[in-house]
């Protein structure tokens, strides 16, 4: 594990021949009957150099630099020489690659050459994988210049990543000079595309391009898929374990910005394989294409053994302020929706039904800024219900935590969607004497690499909003105490694969905090006991929720129906038939195969 | 495990003036000072007692360094070791050949070609001629790549290529006496270029099939994306994919001088008496190193 406080920021590569000196310029070439001979001029450029010099060296060293010559000839990709080349730096740092990546790896230097999309589930090493190829070429000399473009949360990641396992020391472009100096660069896609950065890098030639999320670049009319489009590449890998979100225009814009012309021109795609925009026509002959470009290892399919996932429902009882002033809040919801100016947009008060189920600091947040937004009446009902909030001084999801932490007496993860709730267990728990840790999105990515780094090394207890766990692993930790469920099923599963992926050594447990009698209980009856979320594969369920033909996200959805009906019986029936859907989808995929990969 | 990466490793320390200890069996120990340990590992290495093993099961027992083909190790020995020596020098010298064989052997040829004559030697002269060793890494790329080494001669009188397998442990470095040297004919350019040419025909006899396959498959995806641009008339994109598609699969072979040596072969110069019904002097000379005369 790399030590962060000993690292010199930004660690720029500079190979010991600078690029210029390392561009090779060669001759006119000899054009043969099958193929061009091409004579290095600068190679012999140095010899002479040395000659004018009467740099004469010892002829011993020359025998002996012969026989080094002969062996470091690349023969082919019959073996990868990084398996080798990192066997001893692998065992130091305590890593084994799992067949399956090492699998991938020569099958896109062999047959794929270098133009991949790997889109493994989550948590099978996609970086693992793009790490092994770009050492392979590295180690052969087939790649000198390459660049990795990921969200700018992951920059910091990949360039541990990379050292830690690869010993490939990038650089994390900071400013427009980096462009053209580095060997090996990684940098934010948001930042690439625009200007003056985009039009620097679209003058370089780079060997390789690596792009992490590629799902991103779903949309042609994106800045990010014209950046990726324009950039010179021999070899492009993308990374991504969605690559079909929404639709299949989505999967071929994709496709086609790794290798333009795999699925034909879109006007030809869509008269071969597209029967409308969710299902596809022929798919063995798509299967086929898409296999020459894309690989998707499963988990199951004999690549890895994963540590056993407990989730244990903790059903949380409010007390009675609490429980009065959650209902006043969802009353107030109810009676908005059927008014302006709520009536147009329901995201707000999702947000609010949202808020007030994680804490009432957080729902405080809201109202405040609805009242500030809406120039509303002091005497309103929501200056009340704010009023209120602050008069509650019991927590009863937070006495849950206080009681299941002491419990643990291991590091945690304590997931929350609002920075209002983080902060407040972050109070109750140092007050209890726990040391923690904050963790989101305002964190700059050194800063988070900080707190990761002790909280690996100290141990605690990390308070995370999403956006603040987002692309960073914790396989050294194995609970993880959702103190507030999200709606959206994706979203939990990806907080729970910050800790559930290759490399967590211990089963992993999970404690969801679900409040009695509110919507947060309907969530989980439909996660947990209808669909079995926590149990199906990784990565079933994003093709589950692209197949629903809904015209409204599963947030919205929810809504509606928590909006829709006042008793619990007619909720739970809707979530019944929702949850149906879900699970008639779900029989559907399999039995079509319209899961291409 | 192959001999060679011991014996390149042992060589290396030894040029460097450093004698490995076996402190167990299959384990070595050397000093490395501050300047080698900065060579091999960058500028922050510091000078260090080194251990290492060519053996992987020793390397896990004892936590020695393994040198092993791919290791980080050997790579960056090699890689130090490579980028010494761009150019050098060295001759043969003379008296590794039996001069008394090789004047038997020119008589006796002559009076193969010449029954009826009798020939005696007059006298013979030693002399050295310059020749531009180039060692070359030749790289036939396509979408895959394989790489050989070649070892070539420029006989920088003649502008003949010769493939000799010169015993290299029978060289000496340095140059030979400047008296018995011949004069240099051609330039170093005209050498290189004499190189090229004898390659390029070399090339131009040997099988294909690599070039031919990498062709047909370059062929194929150059006709997919033609017939995706067809429906998208952007120049500038079609432009270029191609150069791309180009640059990642188009079959050629590039050569690269990784170093050079400039070497002094002895030749020997005889005055020959051809005495039949008339007498003549024949002048030749011979190459040792090839066993090749030329009639001057």
């Amino acid at each position: 594990m790399l030590d962060p406080s000993q690292i010199i920021v930004p660690l720029l590569n500079y190979s010991d021949q600078s690029l210029t000196e390392n561009k090779e310029i060669f001759l006119e070439p000899h054009q043969l009957e099958h193929f061009s001979v091409e004579f290095s001029r600068s190679g012999f450029s140095r010899i002479i150099r040395e000659l004018r010099k009467g740099n004469f060296d010892d002829l011993n060293w020359h025998r002996l630099a012969q026989q080094a010559d002969q062996l470091s000839l690349t023969h082919g990709f019959s073996e990868l020489l990084c398996v080798n080349h990192l066997a001893q730096h692998w065992q130091q740092v305590g890593m084994i690659p799992y067949p399956h990546q090492i699998k991938t790896a020569e099958k896109v230097l062999k047959q794929m050459r270098g133009q991949v999309i790997l889109a493994d589930e989550v948590g099978l090493g996609k970086t693992i994988e793009a790490g092994i190829i770009l050492k392979e070429y590295l180690l052969r000399g087939l790649v000198k210049r390459a660049l990795i473009l990921t969200p700018a949360s992951l920059c910091w990641q990949w360039y541990q990543e990379l050292a830690e396992k690869f010993q490939i020391y990038a650089g994390i472009q900071k400013s427009e000079w980096d462009w053209e100096h580095a060997d090996i660069l990684i940098a934010s896609i948001d930042t690439a595309k625009l200007e003056p950065h985009a039009s620097i890098i679209q003058n370089i030639a780079y060997d390789i391009v690596i792009i992490d999320e590629a799902h991103k670049l779903k949309n042609s009319t994106t800045k990010s898929w014209q950046l990726v489009n324009s950039l010179q590449k021999k070899y492009c890998l993308m990374l991504t374990a969605t690559p079909v979100q929404n639709n299949l225009k989505e999967l071929y814009n994709l496709i086609t910005l790794l290798k333009p012309g795999q699925l034909g021109s879109y006007r030809s795609f869509k008269q071969k394989f597209m029967q409308d925009l969710r299902t596809p026509k022929n798919p063995g002959q798509l299967r086929q294409l898409l296999s020459e470009v894309l690989i998707r290892n499963r988990r199951g399919e004999g690549t890895v053994q994963f540590t056993k996932r407990n989730v244990y429902p903790i059903v949380v009882e409010l007390t009675p302020p609490e429980r009065a002033l959650y209902d006043q809040i969802t009353e107030l919801i109810r009676a908005s929706s059927k008014l302006t100016p709520f009536q147009t947009n329901i995201l707000p008060l999702i947000t609010l039904q949202r808020e007030v189920c994680s804490s009432f600091y957080a729902a405080g947040v809201t109202l405040q800024k609805i009242y500030e937004k809406y120039n509303l009446d002091p005497d309103a009902k929501i200056v009340t219900l704010m009023n209120e909030a602050v008069k509650v001084r019991q927590n009863s999801k937070c006495d849950i935590i206080e009681e299941l932490v002491s419990r643990i007496q291991d590091r945690v993860i304590i997931f929350t969607e609002y920075k209002a709730s983080q902060e407040y267990i972050r109070y109750r728990l140092e007050k209890a004497n726990y040391r923690t840790f904050a963790f989101d999105g305002t964190l700059s990515r050194n800063r988070k690499q900080w707190v990761r780094y002790l909280f690996q090394k100290e141990g605690g207890i990390l308070v995370s909003t999403e956006s603040g766990g987002e692309g960073l692993n914790f396989q050294f930790c194995n609970h993880v105490i959702n103190y507030d469920l999200p709606w959206n099923p994706m979203r939990l599963e990806q907080r729970i694969g910050r800790v559930h992926r290759l490399g967590q050594t211990k089963d992993v447990h999970i404690y969801n905090l679900v409040t009695k009698d509110t919507i947060e209980e309907y969530i989980m009856f439909l996660l947990h006991e209808k669909i079995n979320m926590f149990q199906m594969v990784l990565g079933e369920l994003d093709a589950i929720l692209m197949h629903l033909k809904w015209d409204k996200s599963i947030e919205s959805q929810l809504m509606h129906i928590f909006l829709k009906h006042q008793s619990k019986e007619a909720v739970q029936r809707e979530l019944e038939q929702l949850g149906d859907e879900i699970l008639k989808t779900r029989e559907e995929i399999n039995r079509q195969q319209w899961n291409l990969f | 495990m192959s001999e060679v990466i011991p014996e390149l490793v042992f060589k290396f320390f030894q040029l460097c003036n450093l004698k490995p200890v076996e402190i167990r069996k299959g384990i070595y120990q050397v000093q490395i000072d501050d300047q080698l340990a900065k060579e091999l590992d960058g500028w922050r290495a510091k000078a260090r007692l080194f251990q290492f093993t060519f053996d992987r099961k020793l390397a896990q027992t004892y936590g020695a360094e393994l040198i092993s083909p791919g290791s980080y190790r050997l790579d960056t020995i090699v890689r130090l070791i490579q980028k010494q020596a761009v150019l050098s020098s060295g001759y043969l010298p003379h008296d590794v050949f039996y001069e008394p064989a090789i004047r038997r052997k020119i008589l006796d040829r002559f009076k193969i070609k010449h029954p009826k004559s009798r020939f005696y030697i007059l006298d013979h002269n030693l002399r050295y001629g310059p020749y531009f060793w180039i060692t070359l890494r030749v790289t036939y790329l396509a979408y895959e790549k394989h790489e050989e080494l070649r070892k070539l001669l420029v006989d920088l009188v003649s502008g003949k290529v010769v493939n000799y397998d010169i015993p290299a442990e029978l060289l000496k470095p340095g140059f030979c006496d400047q008296k018995l040297q011949y004069r240099r004919r051609l330039s170093f350019k005209q050498a290189y270029q004499c190189l090229q040419r004898e390659i390029v025909h070399e090339l131009k006899y040997k099988d294909p099939a690599w070039a031919v396959n990498a062709a047909q498959d370059l062929a194929k995806e150059q006709a997919r994306l033609e017939e995706y641009f067809s429906d998208l008339p952007d120049p500038d994109q079609r432009r270029l994919r191609i150069a791309e598609l180009m640059n990642r699969a188009k079959p050629r072979v590039q050569i690269r001088p990784l170093r050079a040596a400039i070497l002094y072969l002895p030749k020997l110069e005889y005055r020959i008496m051809q005495v039949d019904q008339a007498e003549k002097i024949n002048r030749i000379t011979y190459d040792p190193v090839s066993n090749q005369y030329e009639l001057n």
